[in-house]
């Protein structure tokens, strides 16, 4: 059987059995006057209904197939790919939102830049450089213009710069 | 107050220059986005929705608004250039766009297809303004109960019309109702969900949720399988049809227009749908079937027609009633309820400026969008070659500026890019998000219908079977349901007895 769609249906299982139980917690209250956890209580039950009929269909898939081809080995399809590309987006993103506040938003923006210019496949240092100085900037001043707030970062006010 | 009136209140609000400049700046980025890889329409109102707080509700939704039409003109430019769809409703543009573009007619399938495009969008706001006005007042008179219906059956649709597994819809559906009760209980105010921290005693917001799913999705899965770009080295020249074209070319703009309206206000059809039945229609019934993938011009015509009127037919439900029919309009309506104003059957009574400015803002952006895709075509061509090494970190750049900027909270960023991850997850394993951000979106209007209608009642749940439009609606999500799983077992049978046939 294919490990991880199931993985994912046992996911849902979970999530709907959490819901369910921790909405118990916020009070059902009656019928004539339903509590705040009446409706969350609700569709944590019909997500586990959902799962548990995905879970039977999974298996029956499985079974049918499996008997006709006992040799046929189990595919390890959509197993995920490039996978460490993927973290170091995700942790570079969350690199970001750690340090924003603290670094402030020109200095992260450009150090962000310059590991994204750099994975993405730029090989030239000076020009990975130019256009993150480039596009910390230009971004800073069109947002700013469009009213967004930016942190200046606790690094420029203790070297007095703000 | 009638459609002449308001039409004029409509465009007095937006001769504007500021109004004028936002519908500009909305279709701009629209035929940007369009035409860009790995950023769609969704993503880029996600980022400038933050960015409209500062300006008036009218301008905000007139903008955005843009930005969801501007990108159906200019998904069609990859489609026909470089092979491959800026967006989803333009896949099929592809079959005959390239190859008439192969055949030295680049020019007039792009020019074809913004003129489509252009009546496509006007007919849609004709219909638009006819059907939105019987369709709001007959919803006035709706309780909870009817309501509560009416959102049941908006979700069954959209799962009846998924193009993956309805099942699998269905648990994006209650995914997103799950996520939308985290937060305060929208009766008692109660916090749910919310694990003490004071981030989610709002619940999760909706820019970093969708910036999330779509955007850091998309780059991850660019990214995870990357697409070669071969874009067209032919010049484009001859943009006008000739009247060999335009004889050709009317019946499935006509037919186009209807469809994709129509198909438009369904929940979950929308521009997609439009396109796809449109080029199916116009191939069945062309006398020259075979031409069709050879570089018909109907092929071009018909479905980027009907993905504009889709476009416009998409306000129908969510101006009358208040109910999105598709994820982007479901964002939308999370920017106009961010403003301060409720979409549905009052928004004409309360928020005429808004509601009358945004019908006459379409008609001056499609012509915007007209100049902006015909004599301009030749920027859009030069923006398709930009390299995606230097894109990817510009989106993600927006991505992280537009998650941040609607709280200005770093915690944004975080719950955007968990999003982004699980909906990479979920898209690998063919999962639709759109869904799952349409429940997000009316999972507390939902609850508090269903709630209020068993207050009402005094718990007593036939009231939403004896009331007649209630009972109406959820008959037809039941038969929906119903259908949708027998079609379901027979498609499961089918397939195990394949497999079972080839022994895979």
């Amino acid at each position: 059987m294919k490990r991880y769609p199931l993985y994912i249906t046992l996911v849902w299982m979970v999530l709907g059995i959490f819901v369910s139980a921790y909405s118990l917690r916020h009070g059902l209250g009656h019928l004539n006057r339903p509590g705040p956890g009446f409706f969350p209580c609700l569709i944590g039950v019909v997500i586990l209904c959902l799962a548990l009929y995905k879970l039977v269909t999974q298996f029956l898939m499985h079974a049918s197939v499996t008997n006709a081809a006992k040799e046929t080995v189990p595919t390890e399809a959509g197993r995920p790919s490039g996978i460490g590309k993927l973290v170091f987006i995700a942790l570079t993103l969350l690199a970001y939102a750690l340090l924003l506040e603290w670094l402030g938003f020109i200095i992260i923006t450009f150090l962000a830049m310059i590991l994204l210019l750099r994975f993405s496949g730029y090989t030239s240092w000076t020009r990975i450089i130019a256009y993150s100085a480039i596009i910390a900037g230009v971004s800073y001043f069109i947002f700013h213009y469009l009213g967004v707030m930016f942190p200046p970062g606790g690094v420029l006010r203790y070297l007095g710069l703000y | 107050m009638d459609i002449v009136g308001g039409l004029l209140v409509g465009f007095q609000t937006i001769f504007h220059l500021d109004v004028m400049f936002y519908c500009f700046v909305g279709v701009f980025i629209g035929t940007l986005v369009g035409v860009l890889p790995g950023i769609g329409p969704i993503g880029a109102m996600s980022i400038l929705l933050p960015s409209t707080f500062g300006i008036s509700p009218t301008a905000s939704i007139v903008m955005l608004a843009g930005i969801y039409y501007g990108s159906q003109y200019g998904g069609s430019t990859t489609s026909i250039l470089v092979n491959i769809p800026g967006e989803a409703s333009s896949i099929v543009t592809c079959l005959d766009g390239y190859q008439m573009a192969r055949k030295g007619r680049a020019g007039v399938a792009l020019g074809m297809s913004a003129l489509g495009s252009f009546i496509g969008g006007t007919i849609a706001i004709v219909g638009l303004m006819l059907l939105v006005f019987p369709l709001a007042a007959a919803a006035v008179k709706f309780g909870p109960a009817e309501l509560f219906a009416v959102m049941c059956l908006a979700m069954t649709l959209l799962t009846y019309l998924s193009a993956g597994s309805v099942l699998d819809s269905f648990i994006m559906i209650v995914f997103g109702l799950v996520i939308g009760c985290v937060g305060m209980d929208p009766i008692e105010a109660m916090p749910r969900f919310s694990f003490g921290s004071t981030t989610l005693l709002d619940g999760f917001g909706l820019v970093p949720v969708v910036m999330g799913l779509f955007g850091i999705t998309e780059v991850l899965t660019n990214v995870a399988n990357p697409e070669e770009r071969v874009i067209f080295k032919a010049t484009i020249k001859n943009l006008f049809p000739n009247l060999g074209d335009w004889k050709r070319s009317i019946g499935p703009i006509l037919r186009g227009s209807v469809m994709g309206f129509f198909l438009g206000i369904l929940p979950g059809g929308g521009a997609v749908m439009a396109s796809f039945s449109s080029y199916a229609t116009e191939k069945k019934i062309s006398k020259h079937p075979e031409e069709f993938g050879q570089g018909a011009i109907e092929g071009v015509a018909g479905p980027e027609t009907a993905n504009n009127a889709a476009a416009g037919g998409a306000f129908v439900p969510m101006l009358a009633l208040g109910i999105p029919p598709n994820a982007l309009m479901a964002l939308l309506l999370g920017a106009m309820i961010i403003h301060g104003i409720s979409p549905g059957p009052l928004l004409m009574v309360q928020h005429p400026d808004v509601f009358w400015g945004v019908i006459a803002s379409m008609y001056m952006g499609n012509a915007m969008l007209l100049i902006l895709n015909m004599p301009l075509i030749g920027m859009w061509v030069k923006v398709l070659k930009v390299p995606y090494r230097l894109l990817m970190p510009l989106i993600l750049l927006c991505c992280l500026i537009g998650s941040y900027a609607t709280g200005n909270n770093p915690i944004d960023i975080v719950i955007m890019v968990v999003f982004g991850v699980i909906g990479y997850i979920l898209r690998k394993y063919s999962y639709e998000l759109a869904p799952f951000v349409l429940a997000l979106v009316l999972g507390p209007l939902m609850e508090t219908n269903f709630r209020n209608a068993l207050i009402i009642s005094d718990g007593n749940f036939m009231i939403f079977l004896t009331k007649p439009i209630s009972a109406t609606l959820l008959a037809i999500a039941a038969l929906l349901l119903v259908s949708t799983g027998f079609s379901s077992y027979k498609k499961a049978k089918t397939r195990i007895v394949e497999e079972v046939g080839t022994g895979d």
